[in-house]
Formats: structure tokens, C-alpha cells, sequence
């Protein structure tokens, strides 16, 4: 079991930071299909609850390097994250009244999302624009919620937020993006442990994993034929989409 | 007024000791509470720092800014104790 979970956060890692993913997108339908394998089997909310420590995880790795870079602007991330984190606990709480299979159809419209723009990629300014958006507070609410319902970072939602509206370049948006989702899957655990859904001992072996492979993804990123990778995934992404929506409106595969 | 920024080592140093503390709870399963308790309190740490930093540096808006996220932090731990405890 312990080397299973590792391996999930190894992939998460990897994947994470070579395809410039949340590890949720992985640690979630991994442990959902992957766990029943060795025996055991958990509803969505505790996976949503264990990936919060990965996403933990991926925000204390890369905000390091963000750091000595001088891309993390810590004035506009703790202005945003008020928003992500009140998002995340409604997001969070929503996650744990809400029955599995609603959840569960939610997830499974977030892979085929991720793979759409993984296929696609999304629009950005590297400069960004001159004036900031009103709407950037709302954008940054509803990231959080999906990061608490779902147990993703959120930066796919929260970096076109901060570049295309709130007029930040897009390495900052990223780094300041990274940055905030450590604090706001704090606040995540925290809602989800009340609850009792969150494994620490679970959840352990999967932030390891992440740890050490957010590091050597980040390291061996150059080296890697990226556009194969994000096809892969991509099917796999669409593959797992389809089976969680299936198994969450009750259709035999 | 000085800008206020984390040292370059803060995050480093602290996932290196989670690193640490997560492989050694590989061996010693007792320690993976240690380890992600540990890994929570970085961001945290980061948080109280910047803080003390702005209040020094006389940065009120910044100051400001993180005292509302302690805030928020601090009654969502509060919440989230009695509601643990209420189950």
C-alpha cells in the first residue's frame, strides 16, 4: 500500500512539473482507480482531502525556486489568497455534503477540461495587461472553491485569472499562483480533517513522492519530448474522465 | 521603507526537513503525522514571517494584508477544532 501511494505521488510529481499541472488532476482519479487494486477503496472526498497535502506539496517545492528567482509577488498573493481560501472552504465544505457521485461528475468535467487544455494550451500575455479586471477577486473565489471541492491546486483557473484579468506577467502569475495554493490547501486540511475525510497517514507517502519528483521533473523538464508526454496524458486524462463520469451516474463500463 | 520579501532559504530549509522527516516516516511510521504537520506549518511560517517583517519595515498595507489572512486562518483552525470535536 505505502509504495503504491508513493508511486502516485511520484507520478503526480513528475507529471506535475513537467507538464506544469496541479497534482490533483492525478493524485484524485490515481487514487480512486489505482487504490482499489491494493485492497482498499476511498470515497472522492477523502482522495479530494488526501491530494490537499499534495498540492501542499507541489506549492512548497516549486515556491523555493519561484523564490530566488524573484517571481513570487507577495504583496498581490496575500491580497488574492483571502479570496482562494474563502473559496476553498465553501469549495471544501461543498466536498463534504455533497454526495460522491456529484463530486464525482464534477471531477470527471475538470479531466476533460485539463485535457482539452493540455491539447490546446492556454491563452497568455507574457507581459500582461495595464489595468487589472473588478472581476479578479470573483475569479479567485471560484478557483478556491474548485480547489476545496475538488482537490486540485487551482492554477489553472487562478494563472489565467491573474494574467489575462489582473494584468500580470505570466511567470509572476504562475509563481504567485504556486505560492498562494500552499495556503489555501491549508485552510482545504483543515475543513476536510474536521470532517474526518483527511488520512494523514495516507497522505504522507503520496507528499513525499511529491516532493522528490516535483524536484527531479523540474530538473530533467529539457530533456523530456514534452508533446508526446502532454498526448499521453491527455488520452489517459480523457480515459479517466470517462470512467469517473460513468461510474458516478451508475453506467456499467 | 524597506521591501519586504522572505529569505532565500525559508523555503528551502523547510522542504528539506519535510523531505526528511517523510522518508524517515517510511521507516518509522509514527513520524508521517510529524511530516505533513510539518509541511502544513511551512506556508504558515512564511506567513508569520512576512508579518513580523512588514510590521518592521513599517509596511502597513502589506501588514495589513497578512494580519487578515492570520485572521481567516487562525478562526477556519478554530472552526474546524470544534466541529472535529463536535462529531
Amino acid at each position: 500500500m505505502t509504495a503504491l501511494l508513493l508511486a502516485i505521488g511520484l507520478l503526480a510529481g513528475l507529471l506535475g512539473s513537467l507538464l506544469g499541472l496541479g497534482g490533483g488532476v492525478v493524485v484524485v482519479p490515481a487514487l480512486e482507480f489505482l487504490l482499489p487494486l491494493a485492497g482498499r477503496s476511498l470515497p472522492i472526498q477523502a482522495a479530494a482531502a488526501i491530494s490537499q497535502i499534495g498540492v501542499l506539496s507541489v506549492s512548497v517545492a516549486s515556491t523555493a525556486g519561484y523564490i530566488q528567482r524573484g517571481q513570487v509577488r507577495l504583496r498581490l498573493g496575500y491580497q488574492l489568497v483571502l479570496f482562494t481560501i474563502l473559496g476553498g472552504i465553501l469549495g471544501s465544505l461543498l466536498g463534504l455534503l455533497l454526495p460522491a457521485a456529484t463530486v464525482g461528475l464534477i471531477f470527471s468535467l475538470l479531466l476533460f477540461y485539463s485535457a482539452f487544455t493540455l491539447l490546446r494550451g492556454i491563452r497568455r500575455l507574457e507581459q500582461g495587461s495595464a489595468k487589472p479586471s473588478r472581476w479578479v477577486g470573483v475569479a479567485m473565489t471560484f478557483a478556491g472553491a474548485m480547489s476545496g471541492l475538488l482537490g486540485i491546486g487551482g492554477g489553472s483557473v487562478q494563472v489565467p485569472v491573474m494574467n489575462l484579468l489582473g494584468g500580470v506577467p505570466i511567470r509572476e502569475a504562475m509563481a504567485t499562483s504556486t505560492f498562494i495554493m500552499g495556503l489555501t490547501a491549508f485552510a482545504n486540511a483543515v475543513v476536510y480533517s474536521s470532517g474526518h475525510q483527511l488520512n494523514l497517514a495516507l497522505a504522507a507517502p503520496v507528499a513525499l513522492g511529491i516532493l522528490v519528483a516535483a524536484r527531479v521533473g523540474a530538473q530533467i523538464q529539457h530533456r523530456i519530448p514534452v508533446a508526446w508526454l502532454k498526448l499521453a496524458f491527455s488520452l489517459i486524462l480523457l480515459y479517466s474522465g470517462v470512467n469517473l463520469a460513468a461510474r458516478s451516474l451508475g453506467i456499467p463500463l | 521603507m524597506n521591501d519586504v520579501r522572505l529569505p532565500l532559504w525559508f523555503y528551502p530549509a523547510g522542504y528539506w526537513l519535510a523531505l526528511v522527516l517523510l522518508a524517515l516516516s517510511l521507516f518509522l511510521p509514527p513520524l508521517r503525522l510529524v511530516g505533513v504537520i510539518w509541511l502544513l506549518l511551512i506556508p504558515l511560517a512564511a506567513l508569520i514571517w512576512v508579518l513580523v517583517s512588514s510590521l518592521r519595515a513599517g509596511d502597513r498595507q502589506l501588514a495589513w494584508r497578512v494580519s487578515s489572512v492570520a485572521l481567516l486562518l487562525a478562526l477556519v483552525v478554530a472552526l474546524g477544532l470544534w466541529r472535529a470535536g463536535a462529531r
